[in-house]
């Protein structure tokens, strides 16, 4: 298992990662590449041969230690990460919401825009960007429609 | 209004689209740069790139002053300008573009830039350009994103 904290401050919502692996750590390293310094963050990654009971206890005194608010954002719906935290929430000293299929531009928008949002804002908010942030790169360029015609060029010649 | 002129040679990318449209609210983009105005396809990929809720317009640089002059003057525009290099700046200066603050952002290792702060890395000709520009009044500040603190270039020249 492998947990960091980042330094807090008051006021403002902690963001608490949770992965398969190193994906948590990864994504923070990766968000700081184009945010610079990240302020209350923190993530647990479980690894291989990690007692999912043990994994559920460090989510659980994680994030009752935060006074601040927070959100959770987990790799995989359905997963360990995920199902560790759905079997404690309840236990927890406050509400916590949680959104699943983090990704980059989800906690980079949640980051950047967290300090006036509501917990329930904060769910929304990266939920409506980890969506929007998937696209179809080709159409969005028009990339396909070129090759298309560059196909129909050859075919013209033949 | 401008809200914001970046030198940033990787013109639209992460800190930018993710970054420094949100600190600045800028809702238009302008790209002044000939390479990319020249290039059908480059423009239509910096247009592609477009963070939500802005638009993107790439200009000539001798023809960006008059175009941005306007656009100054229109309180509805928050315009993030960015060039890839002080070059472009000095040629909206001398179309008559009143430009207070500049922020440099991105200039890559060359083969005649020598490094100057942390990644950023200028020419010996890009300084004398940036002496110009402290010279007519511009504020030139070295700032990555948003959250690092500004270090005015002139004190990085001075070194």
């Amino acid at each position: 298992m492998k947990q960091y904290c980042s330094d807090l401050k008051e006021n403002l919502p902690v963001i608490v990662l949770l992965s398969h692996g190193p994906l948590a750590e990864a994504l923070l390293e990766s968000a700081r590449l184009i945010a610079g310094d990240i302020e209350n963050a923190a993530y647990l990654c479980l690894e291989e041969g990690d007692n999912p009971q043990d994994f559920k206890k460090e989510i659980e005194k994680l994030l009752n230690s935060f006074t601040q608010r927070k959100l959770v954002m987990v790799d995989l719906l359905g997963g360990t990460p995920c199902n560790s935290f759905v079997s404690v929430v309840n236990s927890l000293k406050s509400e916590v919401l949680a959104v699943s299929g983090m990704n980059l531009p989800m906690l980079l928008e949640v980051v950047g825009s967290r300090k006036s949002m509501t917990d329930t804002e904060l769910s929304n908010c990266a939920q409506e960007t980890g969506k929007e942030s998937i696209c179809n790169i080709n159409e969005r360029f028009s990339l396909y429609r070129m090759r298309q015609e560059d196909k129909n060029d050859c075919v013209n010649q033949n | 209004m401008i809200a914001l002129t970046r030198i940033d040679d990787r013109l639209i990318h992460g800190q930018v689209a993710t970054q420094w449209v949100r600190e600045v609210r800028a809702n238009k983009i302008y790209i002044v740069d000939d390479e990319t105005a020249n290039d059908e396809f480059a423009t239509m990929i910096c247009k592609g790139l477009a963070p939500l809720g802005t638009e993107v317009f790439v200009l000539q640089e001798d023809k960006a002053a008059g175009v941005l002059k306007a656009v100054d003057e229109k309180q509805n525009v928050r315009a993030l300008i960015l060039v890839k290099s002080p070059g472009a700046l000095i040629k909206m200066l001398d179309g008559g573009l009143e430009l207070k603050k500049v922020i440099v952002g991105g200039m890559g290792k060359r083969a005649d830039r020598k490094a100057f702060y942390r990644s950023i890395s200028v020419s010996d000709e890009e300084i004398r350009q940036f002496q110009e520009m402290l010279e007519r009044g511009v504020d030139v500040q070295c700032q990555i994103v948003p959250s690092d603190s500004s270090i005015p270039v002139s004190k990085l020249i001075k070194k």
